[in-house]
């Protein structure tokens, strides 16, 4: 079995094959337009169904063609995207697994305009364990307590936002840090932050 | 000759040939091993033109002439100007060998030198350390958390081991050593704390697990510390020309200020506050309606249970308030009448009161109108008074001056002359005056010039000196940062150094050539000397070959002219052509000899070279060869034969 | 009761009361084993809590030595010198305990914290990822529970947050 770029260094799926026999049916040009749709799905924009079955009216798909031939577009380029191919090897790629040279054209075309967009989206899909939303603070200035008659020393609440890793909601956390405690908190964030920056 | 030797051989060593570790030189080559070498120099150069041809000689003659031809063609086609044919390589001699190996060597490419370029940037080498990582972990297998050796903890489970708990510790002459000077008596005490009973730091903590993470919070902390009181110090307080302590205290008593009158402005009662849920106000009214007293500033206020954060509590404040609950309380009447009673007695009371109150009231009004007349008349008859003191103290100084020239009336012209020598008198005394204030003060302002100036100087060089401790600061910073640079760099350079494959030893090569280069300038100046000796040792014998056919023709001619007339002058005259020409036979014979000389020399040398070359060995191996290349053409034409018929 | 401080020798009591001021900051009193013959158990407790007592309000309220005096009542000279020597030789560090006091007073404190610096190589959605990513976590501690908030972040929220840490730093530099 060949391996494939596009697929990861992998077999290509057996539905990709067979659905694109499927997407060989539709004209090239309407193939491209399809692509601009499944791009847009792509991109959490919505995706207009009724443009989609316009195009394929022709071709008398039926409602099963239309979602494969949606999904194995989709798999297409997102996968493309995923391992970083670039638009020759995927074009060459798709001619081999039979797709027609003007389908496999307009579908780099669109592939390769929205590559990067496509890589950030991707990017930014990815999985984090929580991100941090929001961060307030207040300094008070604590003069006196029952325990120390004069204290004279400052403290810092901090608010902080953040979204559960597993639920996805935000949970708030209000912590008082004392100044000292403060001040080594700060440094080391900025030891991580340069070392963070290292790694570029 | 050696080294350019051991260079090839190791060269050749590493395309793959199998040399041997005792040749030491090309003479040693045999025809295998020359083919083997080329063969795979070829290989490495151009894959196309050595994959075709084999390492290894084969051994029929036939066989053995058409490898020697496709060589030379596949050294032909590389670009070797030398002549080389299947001779070259079947029946070899030194330095045709010599020049074609070294060809080859050169045109090895330098795929050595190519692979230490790889990318060195930090991002590639960091994938690869991770890609060795991961790769020798996938390798050990994994074992449930129980089960684990703690050199598996850190790699196979996902967070931390131990979770990061700091304490405090006490460390002598840390920076919250007390410095004060209340605490001088305080620090013989910490110093003897210091040493009998300090636990050393590794014991202080309660765990042993949290030693590591309360040293490094410790040390974090004390450095960040030390770290913003330097960058406050220097952006800030070296500005404000102060002592660190003086600067210290400052800040603190300009805060404290700052505090007080916050609070202040803070506890002030404001009419639209809601006084109903603020317990600050609930006891300004219950101080006021037990005896108005001025509520001001001094309130008691207290805030929640524990902090008094926003409200500042001065400490008169709780007795003076329980002093006045006390009066307030005492009061009170504590009768014990019945109620009714109580409250008939209570109304008629009240009604009393009531009318006296009211009463009173109205001569209070009567009164104050009374008083506020007379204070206005008051104010008007005291302006009055002074108006009319100041007319008199006028009136008073006119009548005085009056009475004085009417005295002076009677004697007028001596009063008039004492008058005017008086008036001159106080006129020139108020010069004088003048002219010793101006004596006084021109000094004075001298000397405030100058104090001014030293002044304005002092300021100068101090701002001066600031900039310039701003500027060594900068330096010193600047020149850490170069230092610690530098030591990366020497350290990255030592590892790159290490990885760096040590076989050829580039040294010895260098001070090899450098060796030669020293020879090789020694022989040029040894040239040059001989040169310019036998220049010299030519204009000698040309010199004197001249001056010889100078006195010859000159001495010929005398003895010529004489020779006619005397016979001992003729015998003398053919004595001297005699002389003449065996001498130039002499020298002509000389001549030839060292030219036969030289080329006795070159023949000699090109015997040696002719030597060298083997050629009676090879003319043997050849007729070997042809005899053996007849037979097998014999054995194959009655193959032929045989198979024809 | 204080009182009970004379049953060791006046030359041990030094020690005894410089490992009580280590409990009182944060580290761990002197352990019983010790001094097992001494007291009983309820007397060390009595002693323990005492002692405690007497060091966090001598050094909260600033008390001169006379009113400590005062505070160990009718204790006899050479242990109540003992006991003033150590309030002196470790005032600085009761001091810094009771701010720490004072500042847990609040519900939620920060306790400790620890940051892990990560560096996402790969992900379903994308094969080459390459970002770096913070780990924080805190040791939080409310109404004496302890529990852990951990927020991951990347480059530019941790900008985000060292730029507001920072300002709030600057306000803190003022008032120190």
């Amino acid at each position: 079995m060949r391996l494939f770029r596009f697929c990861g260094d992998l077999d290509c799926p057996d539905w990709v094959l067979a659905e694109i026999s499927t997407l060989a049916r539709i004209s090239s040009v309407k193939m491209k337009l399809l692509c601009v749709q499944v791009i847009r799905d792509l991109f959490d924009e919505d995706i207009d169904y009724d443009k989609v079955s316009k195009l394929t009216s022709d071709a008398k798909f039926e409602t099963g063609d239309i979602k494969a031939s949606v999904a194995v577009l989709s798999f297409i380029l997102s996968s493309a995207a995923k391992h970083d191919v670039d638009s020759e090897s995927l074009s060459s790629e798709l001619q081999q697994l039979g797709l027609p040279k003007e389908h496999t054209t307009g579908l780099c075309k669109s592939y390769e305009d929205k590559h990067s967009a496509l890589q950030e989206k991707l990017k930014q899909s990815s999985l984090r364990l929580g991100r941090l939303e929001a961060v307030n603070w207040r300094v008070d200035y604590t003069l006196s307590s029952s325990e120390l008659m004069e204290v004279n020393e400052p403290i810092v609440q901090l608010r902080l936002q953040a979204q559960h890793p597993e639920s996805g909601s935000t949970a708030t956390t209000v912590v008082s840090v004392t100044a000292d405690k403060f001040r080594v908190l700060l440094t080391e964030l900025k030891q991580a932050q340069a070392m963070m920056n290292a790694l570029q | 000759m050696e080294e350019v030797d051991r260079i090839l051989i190791h060269s050749l060593r590493q395309t793959g040939t199998d040399i041997d570790d005792d040749v030491q030189s090309i003479k040693q080559f045999s025809s295998e091993l020359i083919v083997e070498a080329v063969v795979r120099c070829l290989r490495v150069i151009d894959p196309t033109l050595g994959n075709g041809l084999s390492p290894s000689l084969p051994p029929g003659m036939s066989a053995r002439f058409r490898v020697g031809m496709s060589l030379a063609q596949a050294c032909q086609d590389l670009g070797y100007k030398g002549e080389s044919g299947y001779q070259t390589f079947l029946y070899s001699n030194e330095p045709e060998i010599r020049s074609l190996l070294m060809f080859l060597v050169e045109k090895l490419p330098r795929e050595s030198a190519e692979a230490l370029d790889q990318p060195a940037g930090k991002s590639a080498l960091l994938q690869k350390a991770i890609a060795a990582q991961i790769k020798t972990q996938l390798a050990l297998p994994w074992l449930p958390p129980s089960c684990r050796l703690s050199l598996h903890c850190k790699t196979q489970s996902s967070g931390p081991c131990h979770s990061f708990h700091a304490m405090q510790l006490s460390l002598p002459y840390s920076l919250k050593a007390p410095t004060k000077k209340q605490a001088k008596g305080r620090c013989n005490f910490v110093k003897e704390y210091w040493r009998e009973y300090l636990l050393p730091v590794t014991s202080q903590p309660s765990h042993h697990a949290s030693v590591p993470a309360s040293l490094l919070e410790n040390h974090a902390s004390e450095l960040s510390a030390a770290q913003e009181w330097e960058s406050e110090w220097n952006s800030q307080g070296l500005l404000s020309r102060l002592t660190p302590e003086e600067y210290c205290s400052r800040k603190r008593a300009r805060l404290q200020k700052r505090i007080e009158e916050q609070l202040r402005a803070a506890t002030q009662p404001r009419p639209d506050t809601h006084s109903t849920t603020r317990s600050t106000s609930d006891l300004t009214d219950l101080l006021n309606s037990f005896g108005g007293t001025t509520t001001g500033v001094d309130i008691l206020a207290k805030g929640t249970r524990f902090t008094h954060s926003e409200k500042f509590t001065f400490t008169q404040e709780p007795e003076k308030a329980a002093q006045q609950m006390a009066a307030a309380a005492s009061i009170l009447p504590s009768s014990h009448q019945s109620e009714e009673d109580l409250k008939a007695k209570q109304e008629v009371e009240i009604s009393a009161l009531q009318e006296q109150l009211q009463q009173l009231s109205v001569q209070m009004e009567e009164v104050g109108g009374d008083i506020r007349q007379l204070t206005v008349s008051i104010h008007q008859v005291s302006d009055e008074l002074k108006r009319r003191e100041l007319s008199n103290s006028e009136k008073e100084d006119t009548v005085r001056v009056k009475k004085q020239t009417i005295n002076l009336l009677p004697d007028a012209e001596n009063n008039l002359v004492k008058l005017q020598s008086l008036v001159e008198a106080s006129a020139k005394r108020v010069v004088y005056l003048a002219s010793q204030w101006e004596k006084h003060r021109a000094p004075l302002i001298d000397e405030h010039r100058r104090l001014k100036e030293l002044c304005s100087n002092r300021e100068m060089e101090s701002s001066r000196k600031l900039c310039e401790i701003k500027d060594l600061h900068d330096k010193i910073r600047q020149s850490a940062e170069e230092a610690k640079k530098k030591e990366s760099l020497y350290k990255q350079l030592i590892a790159e150094y290490d990885t760096l494959p040590k076989d050829v030893s580039r040294s010895a090569y260098t001070m090899r050539i450098l060796e030669i280069i020293s020879n090789i300038k020694k022989q040029k100046e040894e040239i040059t000397k001989i040169l310019s000796d036998t220049k010299e040792l030519q204009k000698e014998i040309n010199g004197l070959t001249g001056k010889l056919d100078r006195t010859f023709a000159v001495t010929d001619e005398l003895v010529f002219k004489d020779a006619k007339k005397d016979e001992s002058v003729r015998k003398s005259y053919k004595y001297l052509a005699a002389l003449h020409e065996n001498c130039t036979q002499l020298i002509q014979t000389i001549e030839d000899t060292g030219t036969i000389m030289r080329e006795i020399r070159d023949l000699e040398e090109q015997i040696e070279t002719e030597h060298g070359k083997k050629t009676v060995s090879n003319l043997e191996k050849i007729l070997e060869d042809y005899k053996a290349i007849r037979q097998e053409n014999s054995a194959l034409a009655a193959k032929i034969r045989e198979g024809q018929v | 009761m204080i009182k009970l401080l004379e049953k060791i020798a006046p030359a041990h009591c030094p020690k005894l009361l410089h490992r009580v001021v280590d409990g009182v900051c944060g580290r761990s009193y002197p352990r019983r084993m010790e001094y097992g013959e001494s007291w009983s158990l309820n007397e060390w407790e009595d002693l323990m809590s005492s002692l405690s007592q007497l060091f966090r309000v001598a050094v909260g309220r600033k008390c001169t030595d006379q009113e400590v005096q005062e505070l160990l009542g009718d204790l006899d000279a050479a242990c109540t010198q003992a006991v003033l020597q150590c309030v002196h030789a470790r005032w600085e560090e009761v001091r810094q305990a009771l701010v720490n006091r004072t500042s847990a007073i609040s519900s939620t404190q920060l306790q400790d914290f620890n940051w892990q610096l990560k560096l996402a190589l790969s992900s379903d959605k994308l094969s080459s990822l390459n970002t770096p990513l913070l780990n924080l976590s805190l040791d939080v501690r409310e109404n004496g529970v302890q529990r852990a908030v951990n927020i991951e972040m990347n480059k530019e929220e941790l900008q985000t947050l060292i730029n507001t840490l920072d300002a709030a730093n600057k306000v803190v530099l003022q008032l120190k």
